[in-house]
């Protein structure tokens, strides 16, 4: 086989594993900016990746599956904001619980509801885009040949993008983070911005879970997140909470991921375990290169007890 | 900055109550964890069973019966060890994530460094290897710490990274230079039975248990009677405060990430020395969330951190044998602990607590 | 005869000197015979596994087979899986004073704690790939020559690769998968020498990691393979996904094709690209091994290999070429009657090393 299409094969490969990461890690920088530190995305993205993974195998619908999935990551979501915002909940136990209960409840529920079977799904969403990329070498074919959902994705992080700093609420938003008190003297209300930022992170975690059993995988088994939720606030943090740049950071995560088995094919003899530390260290470098004196949000992770409690 | 406050916003003379809000703490809990039974039995419920029958099997199992008793002990020690390691990193302001990819490089260390000593006597062998084990764990903590102290980059992320590495690096040293050429599958030379943590009695309870609550003892006098310890809470309370009194607060924060760092390497030397015996590729005990939940249980307080270990031992025993006691499949028990800790989270909010000071 | 009796009362001193012999004796007529062999009832035998039958591989071949014997020969089959790699004592021991016979632990991972347990509480327990563990009454192995019927899966997948790449996809490197990679090799080999070889390791202890397994196995399939001999348990059905979703819409002669180990996916939707098995059957073994233990004779190390049908290939799809199968069958007798050695490598890197040899790049 040609280097071109190994190439090309690595390449599509990166891009559609790292679609949902991209997914959870934009919401959890939208959600970061308004001041919402979220380790619960594990869980998140596992709850709606079993919801969707169910609902598809009943309905045959990808699409219901992924409605179904954002769903969920909305109403897990809207919890975490109420709790964290209205009850002044710690996040990041918070988050931690939501992590461990998601984790551990999607393992019970599908052994409960499946047994021992692993039901597969057949099909996925289709490629409207095949062959239209094709005289555009290597990489063209690894995007035109993905499947709809990926533009989708691709989309629904620019969009958030646009939101944070092109819109009046992405700006509330951006102050909830920044200064919640200057946001309450002109008379926004934190709480509600920080739900509605919670909100829309859980739609991101949500259509990424479902998206990885329904798109990417074609079947749900438990754990199969590995990570991702943990890796998502890793990635999120070295885009600087930039949509854009988180999503660079994301693909060139997926490709560097990718590298190994790469490596492995092409005959490489380093030890395979030498090679999945890669990414990871790569991430701690990166923070050491370009996270150093970042400035995240100033009330990331407080809880905000209105104007009167401000000491 | 890049810090996220432990406290976040919490009033900090709760840290050392007095009798009237340590009894308050303590209601707290027993309702957080009758809250925590109560969504879980409904869970139970929808799935179709009988949560009297798990939940009184549960106990039965865990507490009423000789053997499960002690095995609940022995699975407190290594949670007490975790939830220490948690807390003391929390008393400082930080968030150790890290402690699963600490508890692997602390029992590979103590597990090589015991099966050379092998041949010396059993005091030497254990105190060689425990020493092995702080020194693997601080070592795993050294560079998300300093990134945390003087580079101000979040060590929830790079502890979080650091498990990863540390799940691959263990598993090529010891499918490689470490492993025991004798056996066929990868785990390092075996530290014999009759070396091993001695058991207390006749029983499986075995000495770490003692060495466990002897370090939570000194822990807790270092804490809150020396200076040290004093420094450690003031720059957890109030970086900014502490700067102002002259407390070195860049060295307080490393220290302290790196002294949980070796606390949860003694966990992995714990493992080693008294039921592994040996440090093996697929071993992944996977502690750290379940110390969370400990640490919050115990309201970050030093002194319940034994009580609240020995409830998560319990569930951690229990999650082993009730799959055949009531059909239960062991991640239940993670959603259980999940659970808890949404409800411990949310305890913030409490309106009974009005009057003893906080602004809510 | 009593023993005593030769010490009755006699009056005269030297006899005196007997008495401590005679004790002697007749402590050793009323003492349990240790050592000797003694009929042992077995009516409750338990497995340990480490994950799931779900897996539909190793834990679950383990089980089935176990149930299976226990129902032919009506014993008690007691059945504890997810046991994990953390301490299995106490479920040991909670089997123990239900009153188990016979406990078999199935993993390669329990080769030094249920040794440990069999002495300290007496309790027959079966270990598998640790020969230098066995003990008289107490302690068996099973040791599975897998690398034989591996042997063969390669000679299949060497015969009916049309693209000449062949690809190992394996969810951890344990000792038993390390035999078969090697096997596998070995017969491609001696069929087709200059067919291209990629082995892919999913991750550590990734037996449940289905993701990264369909990731790993696209590549693969990426890199031109079309035989893909997959290792997984759990992540195995990554693994058919991935094959699966490329199958789609296209001819069998242009499809890739999957070889299974251990279990028989067979019936289920992964079957329909199954081109065959490397199967075990541990009934042989467990009724041998139970036989033994009720006859006083236990404590051997019994091999399942390509002669007593342990290890065998599953019948081939139906797509497979005839002459394949003439092909196999005499490749098998060869192998049995010791004409083609197959190498028995267990560990990473020897297993590198070997691959290395035969297919180098």
């Amino acid at each position: 086989m040609s280097v071109e299409a190994i190439a090309t094969a690595l390449i599509a490969a990166a891009i559609l594993t790292s679609m949902p990461l991209m997914l959870a890690a934009v919401g959890e920088a939208i959600a970061e900016r308004a001041g919402l530190l979220n380790l619960g995305i594990e869980g998140s993205m596992l709850c709606a990746g079993f919801a969707s993974f169910w609902l598809t195998l009943k309905t045959d619908s990808v699409t219901l599956g992924l409605l179904i999935g954002a769903a969920v990551g909305l109403a897990i979501g809207l919890v975490f904001g109420t709790l964290a915002t209205v009850l002044n909940a710690n996040q990041v136990v918070l988050g931690l619980g939501v992590t461990l209960a998601g984790t551990g409840g999607t393992a019970f529920l599908f052994r409960e509801v499946y047994g021992s079977d692993q039901p597969l799904l057949s099909g996925g969403p289709g490629r409207p885009f095949e062959g239209w990329f094709d005289w555009l070498p290597v990489i063209g074919p690894a995007i035109g040949d993905q499947r709809w959902f990926v533009f989708v994705a691709w989309f629904m992080v620019l969009a958030g993008h646009l939101f944070l700093v092109r819109t009046p609420s992405g700006l509330q938003l951006r102050a909830a983070g920044e200064s919640p008190f200057g946001l309450e003297a002109v008379g926004g209300n934190v709480t509600m911005v920080r739900i509605g930022a919670a909100a829309i992170g859980g739609v991101f975690y949500g259509f990424g879970g479902a998206a990885l059993a329904v798109v990417e995988l074609g079947f749900f088994s438990p754990g199969s997140t590995a990570g991702a939720g943990f890796l998502a606030v890793a990635l999120a943090m070295l885009g600087r909470l930039s949509p854009l740049r988180v999503a660079l950071f994301t693909l060139a995560f997926g490709l560097l991921t990718g590298l190994d088995i790469g490596l492995q094919i092409a005959g490489v003899d380093a030890r395979p375990e030498f090679l999945r530390m890669l990414p990871y260290a790569g991430i701690v470098i990166g923070l050491v290169a370009l996270g150093r004196g970042v400035r995240m949000p100033r009330a990331l992770g407080q809880a905000y007890g209105g104007i009167s409690s401000r000491r | 900055m890049n810090a996220v406050p432990v406290t976040s916003g919490e009033r900090t003379r709760h840290d050392t109550p007095g009798a009237d809000t340590a009894l308050a703490s303590l209601l707290e809990s027993l309702l957080a964890i009758a809250l925590a039974i109560a969504i879980a039995g409904l869970i139970l419920i929808i799935a179709g069973h009988d949560p009297l029958n798990v939940f009184s099997q549960l106990v039965d199992r865990t507490l009423l019966r000789s053997a499960g008793l002690e095995e609940v002990l022995v699975r407190t020690t290594p949670l007490l060890l975790a939830g220490l390691a948690v807390l003391i990193a929390a008393k400082a302001g930080l968030w150790n994530i890290g402690v699963d990819g600490q508890v692997l490089v602390g029992a590979i260390a103590a597990a090589v460094v015991g099966a050379w000593l092998v041949d010396a006597s059993r005091p030497v062998l254990w105190a060689g290897a425990m020493l092995a084990a702080i020194v693997g764990g601080a070592v795993w903590t050294i560079v998300p710490a300093l990134l945390r102290a003087f580079w101000e980059i979040n060590e929830i992320v790079t502890t979080i990274m650091f498990n990863y590495i540390a799940i691959s690096m263990t598993a090529w040293l010891v499918k490689g230079p470490l492993r025991d050429q004798t056996l066929v599958a990868p785990q390092t030379p075996l530290i014999p039975p009759e070396l091993r943590f001695v058991g207390l009695g006749d029983t499986r309870v075995h000495i770490g248990l003692v060495f466990a609550v002897a370090i939570w003892i000194a822990a807790s006098f270092w804490l809150h009677r020396s200076v040290a310890g004093l420094e450690v809470r003031a720059v957890g309370e109030s970086p900014r405060a502490a700067r102002h009194a002259m407390i070195p607060v860049t060295v307080v924060l490393a220290v302290a990430l790196v002294a949980s760092g070796g606390l949860a390497g003694v966990v992995g030397g714990n493992d080693v020395l008294s039921t592994k015996g040996t440090f093996q590729a697929e071993w992944y005990p996977g502690y750290g969330l379940s110390a969370f939940a400990l640490v919050f249980l115990a309201r970050r307080h030093v002194l319940a951190l034994l009580p609240a270990a020995l409830f998560l031992g319990m569930l951690a025993y229990g999650a082993d044998v009730m799959p055949r006691a009531a059909g239960i499949h062991s991640a239940f028990f993670a959603l259980f602990e999940g659970i808890l800790l949404i409800v411990l989270a949310a305890f913030r909010w409490r309106p009974w607590r009005r009057k003893s000071g906080g602004h809510r | 005869m009593n023993p005593q009796s030769l010490c009755s009362n006699k009056p005269a001193t030297w006899w005196r000197a007997l008495v401590p012999f005679c004790l002697l004796a007749s402590g050793m007529g009323l003492a349990p015979n240790y050592g000797l062999a003694e009929e042992t009832t077995v009516d409750r035998v338990a497995i340990v596994t480490p994950a799931s039958r779900t897996n539909q591989g190793w834990d679950q071949q383990g089980v089935d087979n176990l149930v299976e014997v226990g129902e032919t020969l009506d014993i008690e089959v007691e059945v504890v899986e997810d046991a994990g790699y953390d301490d299995i004592t106490p479920i040991l021991n909670d089997l123990a004073s239900d009153g188990t016979d016979l406990i078999v632990c199935h993993a390669s991972g329990y080769q030094t704690v249920c040794p440990e347990f069999a002495q300290e509480s007496g309790i027959p327990v079966v270990v598998i790939e640790n020969p230098g563990a066995v003990m008289d009454d107490l302690i068996a192995d099973i040791e599975t020559q897998a690398q034989e019927a591996s042997f063969l899966a390669g000679v299949v997948a060497g015969l009916e690769t049309r693209s000449g790449t062949v690809a190992v996809v394996v969810s951890g490197e344990p000792p038993t998968w390390n035999y078969m990679t090697v096997g596998f090799a070995e017969g491609l080999h001696s069929v087709n020498p200059e067919a291209t070889l990629i082995y892919q390791v999913i991750g550590e202890a990734a037996y449940d990691d289905a993701p990264n397994a369909k990731r790993v196995t696209e590549s693969a399939i990426a890199a031109g393979a079309d035989v893909v001999f997959g290792m997984g348990d759990g992540a195995s059905f990554g693994m058919i996904q991935a094959i699966n979703e490329h199958n789609q819409d296209l001819e069998p002669e242009e499809q890739v094709w999957f070889i299974d180990v251990i279990g028989d996916k067979s019936g289920s939707d992964a079957g329909q690209h199954l081109l065959t098995s490397v199967l075990f059957d541990y009934r042989g073994a467990y009724t041998e091994l139970i036989q033994q233990l009720r006859e006083g004779s236990f404590g051997e190390i019994h091999t399942m290999n390509l002669e007593n049908d342990g290890v065998r290939l599953l019948e081939f799809a139906a797509f497979a070429d005839p002459d394949t199968v003439e092909t196999v069958d005499a490749v098998r007798v060869q192998i049995v009657d010791g004409d083609i050695v197959v190498s028995a490598i267990g560990d990473a890197d020897g297993l590198r090393e070997r691959l290395d040899e035969l297919f180098p790049h």
